[in-house]
């Protein structure tokens, strides 16, 4: 682990370290191995992309410590990549710590390559040596240290193993000998490209040290960087565009290709991994290979289904939110609160506000934190086992053939799975889709088909009543047109789906303290972004309630409850309701069943009706938030005379037919 | 063109029903002058061209081989190849693609073609779509 070309000594104690690396090779938990409890979790600013900073207090180093997002490459293709790249310029680091995952090098040193040449002092942790032995791969420190330039070393972080390594490496880091030599072209437009660069007026793009990975990511077609160059910048694209010329593929494609050639030859006596043949295969890696099997990967993922449904569905939904509606609330906080009203509030209006009908703790509250909160609790706790295991993007795999017909592709799985949480925290997620187009057409199935869990137990309560035949037509005519809806705005939207391209990260046993993190930090978002449009939601429904616009709503919408769809007049407050609260809606029909007012046809069209409504006032706020009023009208005047249409053809099917359940 | 019914070969843009009928700038029907069977026009027609467009089909891709290369598409389970070439100009598709390490000169082995194409480079494991894996011409 030494040290050869020009050993920087920083010294300046207030310099960060910062951690980068590949998604998936253990940075998270080599940043925690390294930090004390306190770390602090901000957006980078401008962007969604989370940052966690944090000070390592290990042995005789103090530093603050940055971890970024993980990256395969610093010429940027998504944001969590730009945000990477970019805090590597501004931050002037005392080290840069590679956290790579061992046996994967040949990807881990193409990123190295490029932090070689930012000119930082850095050094590269073969993190997951385990995984690496277990699967009889061999690493050469020394040798690959030597032609680095860098110091190398080796851990298992979960382990907390490789302490003593990782803070030698830091110690002496130093800038990278090693630099991968690109063809005459490449290298000649880079020495143009820095002419540009010293020409520009303010070196505010990054430290004098990082020029030639400036002129590098210039070249690779980097537009926020080119941007970045003001006046400079046609100069700059001229450059790029006469050497893309020389090249039949895309300049960025044949810069990489390059670059793996180099890191090849770096690995060559090495790295020594099996043959195909004599691989050993760990039982981890089976159970991966079955989760996407075309047989038994469908029982695998039932299984994880019926997993979710007991511990959301039965625990959280079942037990927990009983205990918050009815003790915690029903015994405790609402009657304390309307006593504190009528206390303390002579005004009566605005006494309603705060505990009445619509009040914002009996309402807003109540909703937010005694019925969504533990379902959402429940639900965050097994998507964060689900993702530290690895079996989320094999969940995609199996989902990507009926994702497509609907225009889509297995990595909209992600939001969809989320609306059966809570539709407003899922139609939020829609942001990690790689195309506006993609993010609208999940918008509007979750706005249209996907039932919250605040409805889903209702749901299910009132379908117990219906014969399996019933059953099957509520489910087949839901699923039926939320298909074709998906297949029409596949054509019709403007704009491109994205590339189905997913790695598969290996089957791992999760761990407590991720699952613990992860599930706090959505749970903290959850509090900060999706409840207070709850309180802002009750609050303008109180204002409808009480100027009597409620009222008139109710009475409009009466004929068409009865003439269209055939059921009792009652269910038109159910509907309405159902727009404000979820489950209140479903409730209410639930109720005109239970007391048989209804019979098990108009049952089935209810509920056809209610599941492919409007999305709740909450999650129509979201859509604005997200997409802009223009998508959120296009979201209500396809779902509403969708629900009404659909209902009202159903509805009449089995009345001219004569069905009956 | 050619009437599908009778066969006989006419010129649609010098026919009467196209210039002298009352119907003319909006009829998009063709009347063959000898049998009178109506056919659309579907150059005539912007509906006729928009439901087209809703069910094209994708094109068909040829499953000969490229000089002597192999699709990955095309390998059988368990079968290796070297990436010789990548077919797609979309520089984002090539740059996702070998960031992961699928380039020309990585070894690829194919794992499974169903529910999705699974492939392994190294020792990374990754999933893509049918029509990725068109696109990347392997020497087995």
């Amino acid at each position: 682990m030494s040290c050869h070309g020009q050993g920087t000594e920083v010294n300046a104690e207030g310099h960060p370290i910062i951690l980068v690396g590949n998604p998936n090779v253990g940075k998270s938990a080599v940043f925690g191995w390294l930090t004390g409890r306190y770390v602090e979790v901000s957006n980078y600013p401008g962007t969604t992309v989370e940052v966690t900073r944090g000070t390592m207090a290990v042995n005789s180093l103090h530093a603050p410590i940055i971890d970024t997002p993980g990256a395969n490459s610093l010429s940027p293709r998504s944001d969590d990549e730009r945000v990477t790249r970019d805090i590597l310029l501004a931050e002037s680091p005392r080290a840069v710590l590679q956290v790579a995952d061992a046996k994967n090098l040949r990807r881990a040193l193409l990123l190295a390559t490029q932090l070689a040449e930012l000119g930082v002092p850095m050094a590269l942790d073969l993190n997951m040596a385990d995984e690496a032995a277990m699967r009889g791969v061999k690493i050469e420190l020394e040798a690959l240290s030597r032609k680095l330039g860098v110091p190398v070393t080796t851990s298992v972080a979960t382990r907390r193993d490789g302490l003593d390594g990782l803070i030698n490496a830091i110690h002496s880091a130093c800038p990278a000998s090693y630099a991968v030599r690109f063809d005459e072209h490449i290298e000649s437009a880079v020495r143009d490209m820095a002419t540009v660069l010293h020409g520009h007026p303010t070196s505010d793009l990054g430290p004098p040290t990082s020029e030639r990975a400036l002129t590098l990511m210039l070249l690779s077609g980097d537009a926020t960087l080119e941007a970045r160059l003001n006046g400079s910048a046609d100069k700059a694209a001229l450059i790029r565009r006469e050497l893309a010329m020389r090249y039949a593929d895309p300049l960025s494609f044949v810069i990489t290709r390059q670059r793996l050639a180099a890191v090849d030859a770096l690995m060559d006596g090495v790295y020594h991994a099996p043959g195909q043949a004599e691989r050993r295969v760990s039982w981890t890696e089976r159970l991966g290979m079955l989760a996407v099997h075309p047989v038994w990967g469908v029982p695998v993922l039932l299984i994880v289904l019926a997993l979710m449904y007991l511990v959301v569905g039965k625990l959280g939904a079942g037990i927990l939110v009983d205990w918050m509606h009815n003790v915690a609330f029903g015994q405790f906080v609402n009657p304390l609160a309307t006593r504190m009203a009528g206390a303390l509030i002579p005004w009566p209006l605005l006494r309603e506000f705060f505990v009445g009908e619509y009040g914002l703790v009996t309402m807003a509250l109540a909703y937010g934190i005694a019925i969504v909160l533990p379902i959402v609790t429940t639900f965050f706790i097994m998507f964060s086992l689900l993702e530290d295991s690895g079996y989320l993007p094999r969940l995609a795999v199996m989902v990507n053939r009926p994702f497509k017909v609907m225009g889509l592709n297995g990595k909209a799985v992600l939001p969809m799975v989320l609306g059966l949480g809570c539709d407003t925290m899922a139609t939020m997620t829609t942001r990690i889709l790689e195309t506006r187009k993609e993010r609208i057409q999940v918008t509007l199935l979750l706005a249209l088909g996907v039932p919250c869990s605040a409805q889903l137990g209702v749901l299910m309560g009132m379908l117990a009543g219906v014969s399996p035949v019933g059953v099957a037509v509520f489910l087949i005519v839901v699923a039926l047109t939320m298909i074709t809806v998906g297949w029409l705005s596949a054509r019709l939207l403007p704009g491109q789906g994205s590339d189905f391209i997913l790695e598969l990260p290996p089957i791992r046993w999760p761990r407590l303290d991720n699952i613990i993190v992860k599930t706090l930090a959505r749970l903290e978002w959850y509090l900060k972004e999706v409840l207070p449009l709850f309180v802002l939601g009750t609050a303008i429904l109180f204002v409808l309630n009480a100027t009597g616009a409620l009222a008139l709503v109710e009475k409009a919408a009466e004929p068409l409850v009865v003439g269209l769809l055939g059921l009792p007049a009652k269910a038109a407050d159910a509907f309405l309701i159902g727009f404000l609260r979820r489950d209140y809606g479903a409730a209410g029909l639930f109720m005109l069943a239970r007391d048989g007012l209804m019979t098990p046809e108009q049952v089935v069209v209810s509920l056809i009706v209610i599941t492919l409504f409007v999305p709740c006032i909450a999650n129509l706020m979201v859509i604005l938030k997200e997409h802009g009023p223009k998508v959120a009208t296009g979201v209500v005047v396809t779902v509403f005379p969708l629900a009404f249409g659909v209902g009202a053809i159903v509805h009449l099917v089995l009345h001219v037919f004569r069905w009956t359940f | 063109m050619r009437c599908p019914l009778c066969g006989f070969e006419f010129d649609e843009n010098t026919m009467q029903c196209h210039t002298s009928c009352a119907m003319n700038e909006n009829c998009a029907m063709v009347c063959c002058p000898q049998c009178g069977y109506q056919m659309v026009d579907e150059s005539k027609t912007a509906t006729a061209s928009w439901l087209r467009k809703l069910f094209a089909r994708k094109a068909q891709v040829p499953a000969r081989t490229l000089n002597g290369l192999r699709r990955l598409s095309d390998l059988a389970p368990g079968q290796s190849g070297e990436v010789v070439t990548i077919a797609t100009r979309q520089a984002s598709r090539l740059d996702r693609l070998s960031a992961l390490g699928v380039a020309p000169g990585s070894i690829v082995t194919l794992r499974q073609r169903s529910p999705a194409y699974v492939l392994r480079v190294g020792e990374t494991e990754l999933t893509v779509d049918e029509s990725i894996a068109q696109e990347i011409f392997t020497r087995v």
